[in-house]
């Protein structure tokens, strides 16, 4: 009953003609923003941040959060069609999304993953509305050592993303990790793998190693293959966007798993939402029937991780808004644009300024569904991408991709490395080495370190501190678990083991 | 040649080769750095730990590649040389320029480089992509994010 | 890359030595790029903005932010230095690029004092002595006889080693004779958590970062590093207060311009700075992000630059943070 109270109030601030209007342009914002590859919400809601010196503050951060949400929406489009993240956390949309596009189903694929992210963000915000002091509280308990052992499930799950062969996706993995390792220690500032860049010192940057590894080795790649890439270019029939009736079937749960998956990740502060996307899909890929289908275009592997991301995006608000701790890069600027509007986040917030906490859960529906309205339109302009002459697309990729590159930090060096990368992608590409298990040992390593560090540390050097606290012994246990799921079938028949087999064929 | 042979997953050894070898690098750089002790890891401990492991898996990369007889398996395939490397000199292009001369210049270098990777080469084409892309640029980058790019070279303001 | 660096210092030289024909009184004629050493967003962003804003109304020309993060500021840094010395192109400096970053990394590729004509501070941040709610102690003095009675035993956090938040409270434990373990997190955000939660029992966090926290009851302020009391916390005693002599630290944010640059033009942009951070709109802004607006001249500013680094590189050196 009080919910529905709160939420009326939320309403009533939200559907105000010039929130609305403000939400709009949020959202507007933060889609094309995560269409174009490499600016990402991180630069745009600290450049739009003067602007709402001058606006309500209510209006300013509905605002700001609309781009931050609108831009897990944008950012699977150019990875299902040209094989090109528009964020860090639509990464793993490439995976899945881009064979979907290669085999004339990038319109479903498209359509799809709108879909879910509506589906994630909608059911997160019900959380966030309901649950969030609760939830705040768990985000407090979960320290060091439990980060540390959940970061260790995750890696261990990084081995069942490869869906080539087993060693070679252990061995990206690792060297994944050891990319992570580039920067100063957060534990002693020693600058490890810098060669005296200064640019370094802050680590290799997500965004350019997926736009290199992927986008641009895919570029090189597709050039090579001459005219066999006109194949899956011609034009798609409108009638071919609309997904089967077998494509909602199969992405439900799916989709709902996601969600859960994402929700979890979003209230822990630090995670955030590209970790979400990589576990929901070592997840669904774990418990699917036919694993063999990941790789090709599953449906299942695509609208899970991206209900997961969406699902994130909306539920790393509560760290933000109920403990004043943001979860990640984007809402620390959000919190920032609190301060400076006089609003402080923290447990109070609730209590002490509802119109702004409730409005701004009533407006994140509203910003979801414009989303969902903008989006599902331009999905057939989108496609006619495809049908441009790759003569023309390439090019235009390319600088898109520089631009943005350039604006993480103005930086000539960042795009250099991209093209670096982008040599690096190609090498693997063609020896049959998948970039995903490298990209997700990239963002777990630095943090699988750091923590393990740092428990050791707090506890003076007792490695039991990973045992005697009840969150981390469940992590542990259920990688155990995993382990033995991987290793325990490929003991028994070694010939036989469907991951080997599949690494034949794949490249 | 008989060696040749017996290789049944050229990929897999390459791969496998080329994963020894980054692994070999990391513990070499990582070697300068301090181990610490077990209750303080130093910085140099997992670099070590993981250059060692990345060694190990490939050579089992490589070694499975050899000896593990493999169906169908798939053949290195020609390498796409010249578009590696012009793809690459064009955007290495655009990110030496795009300071000093400003986006305009930066970006007309990138679309013709890029454009001899591959395909017929038109100058036609060239012009009206390189006039289109810096416009389509300068209106969304510049005039409507206002990221901090000069459309033209310093020395002209 | 330094190809490029002379590249760009060519092209600059020229554009200097054409404009030094101009007049300086007419300074400025073309548009200012206003370097900020961090990425967008971030404290020191959002107010080099405030200041940006300000100072394009102030001189009626844009003043352009270009935001090159890295290395704790010290890459940004680098490239003012390195830009000509035209009035064109200035830069926020801080206490993480001026004093910390010199003193902690290895290889800064400038002098934080003879690079930099200084101009005007803009701003000061202080540091908040803050502790768990799993703590205790109520004064600085109980925390410190809590402190000693377990020697080695209590953690303090940090946004890094070797970060601003790092000195800071190696500077609270040696001025106050403490032994205590320090644990670096990755930011402010996350250290700030790690005290919420009493994984650690104290921080010398920055002023913004605790600030919300302090407000909502979920940590407690035992000091501020500054000379006087914030006004953001006036219940909250100075360390002199609480009777730890010899602390006093605070984050600083000022106007710099690469060495060289015409007296002309530091005189007007220090009058600019002043007219800007006077204005209490502006001083307003400044205060909700947590920094106190303040202002100095160049000469003043210069002497704060080179007390701090020299402070910073000896606490560095003693903890063993130090480069090489």
């Amino acid at each position: 009953m009080e919910l529905i109270g709160n939420l009326a109030l939320g309403f009533g601030v939200a559907l105000s003609p010039m929130t609305l209007l403000y939400c709009l342009i949020g959202v507007t914002a933060g889609t094309l923003i995560g269409v174009l590859p490499g600016i990402g919400p991180i630069a745009t809601v600290g450049m739009l941040l003067p602007i709402t010196f001058h606006l309500p503050p209510v209006q300013a951060i509905i605002m700001l959060a609309g781009i931050y949400y609108g831009a897990m929406y944008g950012g699977s489009t150019t990875a299902i069609l040209l094989k090109l993240p528009g964020t860090a956390a639509s990464a793993v949309a490439c995976i899945e999304g881009y064979p979907m596009a290669q085999q004339g189903r990038a319109g479903p694929a498209l359509v799809m993953t709108t879909l879910a992210s509506f589906f994630g963000a909608c059911v997160a915000i019900i959380i966030v509305g309901a649950f969030a002091p609760p939830l705040a509280q768990f985000a407090l308990e979960f320290g060091s050592p439990e980060f540390f052992s959940l970061m260790l499930v995750g890696l261990i799950a990084a081995a069942v993303l490869a869906h080539g062969s087993l060693l070679k996706g252990l061995a990206m993995a690792v060297l994944g990790l050891i990319l992570g390792m580039v920067g100063q220690d957060v534990s002693t500032g020693f600058p490890r793998f810098t060669f005296g860049l200064g640019e370094l010192y802050e680590g290799v940057k997500f965004v350019i190693v997926v736009v290199g590894l992927f986008g641009l080795a895919e570029i090189v790649h597709n050039i090579g293959l001459g005219d066999k890439r006109e194949i899956y270019a011609k034009k798609v029939p409108l009638r071919e966007l609309i997904p089967l009736r077998r494509d909602l079937r199969v992405s439900f749960w799916p989709m709902v798993r996601g969600t859960g998956i994402g929700a979890v990740i979003g209230i822990l502060p630090g995670a955030g939402p590209a970790i979400s996307a990589f576990a929901s899909y070592a997840v669904e890929k774990r418990i699917a029937k036919d694993p063999s289908e990941f790789g090709k275009g599953s449906m299942a592997g695509l609208v899970a991780p991206e209900a997961a991301n969406n699902s994130t995006a909306q539920t790393a608000f509560i760290p933000t808004l109920t403990l004043g701790v943001p979860g990640d890069a984007t809402t620390a600027i959000i919190l920032g644009a609190m301060l400076i509007h006089g609003i402080v986040p923290g447990p109070k917030i609730v209590t002490e300024a509802p119109e702004l906490f409730w409005g701004l859960i009533a407006s994140f529906w509203i910003g979801n569904l414009m989303l969902l309205v903008l989006n599902l339109p331009f999905i057939g302009l989108w496609v006619r991408l495809l049908s441009i002459p790759y003569q023309i697309l390439f090019p235009s990729i390319l600088l898109f991709v520089c631009i943005g590159v350039f604006s993480l930090n103005n930086e000539p060096a960042d795009v250099i490395m991209a093209a670096a990368f982008g040599i690096i992608g190609y090498v693997f590409l063609k020896l049959g080495c998948e970039a995903a298990p490298l990209l997700l040992g990239l963002i777990l390593g630095p943090m699988v370190e750091e923590n393990l560090r740092r428990s050791l540390q707090l506890s003076r050097g007792d490695p039991m501190i990973f045992l005697t606290r009840p969150i981390s012994l469940t992590f542990l246990i259920a990688g155990v678990f995993l382990i033995l799921l991987v290793v325990v079938p490929a003991l028994r028949k070694p010939r036989k083991d469907p991951t080997i087999a599949a690494g034949s064929k794949e490249s | 040649m008989s060696l040749r042979a017996r290789i049944h997953s050229p990929q897999d050894v390459a791969a496998g080769l080329l994963f020894v070898a980054i692994g070999i690098a990391t513990v070499v750089a990582a070697l300068d750095y301090p181990m610490g002790t077990v209750r303080r890891f130093g910085p140099g401990y997992f670099p070590v730990l993981l250059g060692v492991l990345l060694a190990l898996l490939g050579a089992a990369v490589a070694i499975k590649g050899i000896a593990v007889r493999i169906e169908d398996a798939e053949p290195i395939g020609p390498w796409a040389l010249r578009p590696l490397i012009l793809i690459a000199a064009a955007v290495i292009a655009f990110a030496l320029l795009v300071r000093p001369l400003g986006l305009t210049v930066a970006t007309v270098a990138l679309v013709v480089i890029s454009s001899l990777a591959g395909g017929r080469f038109s100058l036609k084409r060239v012009i009206a992509l390189s006039v289109a892309l810096v416009a389509l640029s300068a209106a969304i980058f510049i005039f409507t994010l206002g990221l901090p790019f000069n459309l033209w070279p310093a020395l002209w303001n | 890359m330094t190809n490029r660096s002379n590249w760009a210092m060519l092209a600059a030289a020229a554009v200097a030595g054409w404009l030094a024909a101009g007049s300086a009184s007419a300074y400025p004629t073309k548009p200012i790029t206003l370097i900020v050493p961090f990425p967008p967003g971030g404290s020191t962003d959002i107010v080099g903005r405030i200041i940006a804003e300000g100072l394009s109304k102030e001189l009626g020309q844009s003043v352009v932010v270009d935001n090159r993060g890295g290395a704790g500021g010290t890459v940004g840094t680098t490239a003012v230095a390195k830009a000509a010395p035209d009035g064109y192109t200035l830069g926020i400096g801080s206490t993480s690029s001026h004093a910390v970053g010199p003193a902690t990394l290895p290889k800064v590729a400038y002098n934080a004092v003879k690079d930099f004509a200084p101009i005007s501070l803009v701003g000061e941040t202080p540091y908040v002595l803050a502790v768990s709610p799993k703590v205790t102690a109520k004064t600085v003095a109980e925390l410190i006889a809590l402190a000693k009675s377990k020697p080695g035993q209590l953690n303090y956090g940090s946004a890094g080693a070797g970060s601003t938040t790092h000195l800071a409270g190696a500077m609270f434990a040696a001025a106050a004779g403490l032994k205590m373990e320090h644990i670096a997190y990755k930011g402010n955000g996350p250290a700030t958590k790690a005290l919420m939660s009493g994984e650690v029992e104290l921080l010398m966090g920055s002023m913004p970062a605790v600030l919300s926290q302090i407000k909502g009851g979920t940590i407690r302020a035992l000091a501020v590093g500054t000379v006087k009391r914030s006004p953001a916390l006036p219940d909250v005693p100075t360390m002199r207060e609480a009777g730890v002599a010899g602390y006093e630290a605070s984050l600083w944010l000022g106007l710099v311009a690469p060495a060289g640059v015409p007296q002309a033009v530091v005189t007007r942009l220090n009058q600019a700075v002043h007219k800007v951070v006077s204005d209490p709109e502006v001083a307003k802004r400044l205060q909700a992000t947590g920094t106190e607006p303040r202002i100095n001249t160049p000469a003043e500013f210069a002497k704060q630059v080179q007390d701090d680094l020299a402070k910073y590189t000896k606490i560095a050196k003693d903890i063993g943070a130090g480069g090489s």
